[in-house]
């Protein structure tokens, strides 16, 4: 046996060695546990997505929209209880028929018998109605599919002229390459339905500056909202011509109000459009031009106005931070985290549903499940992902939303946002 | 006698305390000096790896991302990390040029991402591919220098479903 003094100092001796081993495992597990010292650059790859169709119009009614159209206050008259909407083929989406030769070590295998072998025809094109069971009281669709264009002939079938329950029609279109889904939806109009307010688009309004030349453009922008205000003050009644320019490219999709937002009309074939002045002589009047689904990042519209005895007159806003719609994101570090994007559309509000992630399946499929351990709160910087409960950390990987933009309860627009989290 | 014996010791014994004060009590001072003043040394943080440039462009079906380092950085990994949704990696071809009077090509081998690793809980479910050094058959580690680098991606048009982060790491290699 050891002395007393001799023992307690082989004891210490042992607690040190001890902690010494604690502490090296301890720093050494955590290190191994992350990956430390590095760097890295990212890029987000996306397959080629096949450009919606574009439909034009011969309508008033079409008043909001995009893929969405709202056929508001349509109550149908005997002028009007139909409405043609045309889908024209576009030049670069002819099919071109590429004959590839066979590998020589391939060989042409015949069906078997009774197997349905599918028609190749390029120029098929295919459409198919979905009405709601309120839709289909109200409204009917029929398609004509030529070669050049799908012609949509909507007509109303009820005979009162009241509407008091909101409809969708949902119409889906393959042709030509192009594959889409165009919803049209009309709103209750009657004394019962007013529109939903528009206090927050007053509140952006622009101060009133006396002005002699016949005409101004005020440079009054809401970058958030990408909304450019344009003064109009005539010394007399005229009738103004406004033509939206980007570089020398026309501009499409910008919609224009002359109530201060209360509604707005959608340009979506033209990039001109014509105000027959509704104001009494010599009054000031304010067109607001909203850009938001209109224009790319970083680029500048030019806005030109004309009238009758008035000289041609232009104008660049500066508006260049306004995307057209939410890109993709990488999500990296704690949450929550925002990503930034405009969550508004006049005086529609985007609303985030469904959050997926993909996973390869038992069959080595990629699927979207629901995920739960998500959530996304609109805000007015954009969407704020947060953790759905406390403690609980999403997993790295790949992820969609889908974005509603929505007004009255209608979903005006729907777009699907592609996201990424990579934290640890 | 005894006394005087007894008072020399004393007075010796109190010499020795007032000569260890004079001598110990200055060099406390300092030493306190230097506690409640600045420390004496500071730990520097290591240095850091960091891609000073990067630019991915298209070229037709090919995508091709630049870069260069910061600082010359030896024993580095270089992998690219792709989401999933890529359904045949194998079809991905991508190649690290290491500049010089005579580029070299460095092809890459892809692995799926293991479940677990550090990786998959940083980038999630995926594929990596890894340069090989085409002499060892092992995976490059490489010293950067600060000139321009190029992975080129090729296939991935035909290869991916769905779209995909593709992610460029750059990791020093710790023995």
């Amino acid at each position: 046996m050891y002395p007393a003094n001799k023992r307690i100092g082989i004891q210490l001796v042992a607690w040190m060695a001890v902690a010494t081993v604690f502490i090296v495992c301890a720093s050494v597990g955590s290190a191994h546990g992350r990956i430390s010292d590095w760097d890295s650059a990212e890029w987000i790859y996306s397959p080629a997505e096949t450009p919606p169709p574009v439909p034009t119009h011969s309508s008033d009614c079409l008043v909001e929209g995009g893929q969405a159209i709202l056929l508001k206050d349509w109550q149908p008259t005997e002028n009007q209880r139909e409405i043609l909407i045309t889908i024209q083929r576009p030049e670069a989406e002819v099919p071109a028929v590429v004959e590839e030769p066979l590998p020589e070590d391939t060989e042409t295998t015949e069906p078997d018998e009774g197997e349905v072998v599918p028609d190749e025809d390029p120029f098929a094109g295919e459409v198919t109605v979905q009405p709601d069971a309120n839709a289909a009281l109200h409204l009917t669709v029929e398609a004509q599919v030529t070669e050049d264009a799908i012609t949509l002939r909507l007509t109303r079938v009820d005979p009162a002229p009241g509407l008091v329950q909101a409809t969708r029609m949902t119409v889906h279109i393959q042709w030509y390459g192009l594959e889409g889904t165009l919803q049209f939806s009309m709103l209750p109009y009657g004394d019962e339905v007013e529109a939903e307010s528009t206090e927050e688009l007053a509140t952006t309004e622009h101060e009133i500056v006396p002005d002699l030349t016949p005409f101004s453009v005020n440079d009054t922008i809401d970058p958030a909202n990408s909304l450019a205000y344009v003064r109009l003050n005539p010394e007399t009644k005229a009738d103004f011509t406004v033509s939206l320019l980007l570089g020398n490219e026309a501009l499409y999709k910008v919609r224009w109000s002359l109530n201060d937002g209360e509604t707005y009309s959608l340009l979506y074939d033209s990039h001109i459009f014509s105000i027959a002045w509704p104001y009494p002589e010599g009054w000031d009047g304010t067109v607001v031009l909203d850009f938001s689904v209109a224009l790319a990042a970083e680029q500048g519209p030019t806005i030109a106005v004309e009238a009758t005895s008035y000289p041609h007159k232009e104008y660049t806003p500066a508006l260049s931070s306004a995307p057209v719609l939410p890109q993709t994101y990488v999500v990296t570090g704690a949450l929550p985290a925002t990503m930034p994007m405009p969550t508004r559309w006049g005086a529609a509000q985007v609303q985030a549903r469904g959050i997926q992630r993909l996973i390869k399946n038992e069959q080595d499929e990629y699927v979207y499940t629901d995920d739960t351990a998500l959530a996304a709160v609109t805000t007015d910087a954009g969407i704020r992902l947060e953790p759905a409960a406390d403690g609980v950390a999403p997993v790295s990987g790949s992820y969609r939303m889908t974005l509603h933009w929505v007004w009255n309860g209608i979903s005006l627009q729907e777009h699907t946002l592609y996201f990424f989290i990579n934290s640890q | 006698m005894r006394n005087k014996k007894r008072i020399s010791l004393l007075l010796a014994v109190l010499l020795l305390v007032a000569a260890g004060a004079l001598v110990i009590g200055p060099a406390y001072a300092r030493y306190r000096e230097v506690l409640t003043g600045d420390p004496a040394f500071q730990v520097n943080p290591a240095e850091q790896l960091a891609i000073a440039d990067q630019q991915w462009q298209q070229v037709e079906d090919t995508y091709v991302l630049t870069f260069t380092m910061e600082k010359t950085s030896p024993d580095c990994r270089v992998f690219l990390a792709m989401s999933e949704g890529v359904h045949a990696p194998e079809a991905v071809t991508v190649t690290l040029t290491l500049p010089g009077a005579e580029p070299v090509d460095l092809q890459a081998t892809a692995a799926t991402i293991p479940a677990g690793t550090p990786l998959y809980r940083l980038f999630g479910p995926g594929s990596v591919f890894r340069f090989v050094d085409a002499d060892t058959g092992e995976e490059a580690v490489l010293d950067l220098a600060t000139q321009p680098y190029t992975v080129t991606v090729h296939g991935l048009s035909q290869a991916a479903q769905q779209a995909s982060l593709l992610r460029l790491f750059v990791e020093r290699v710790h023995e």
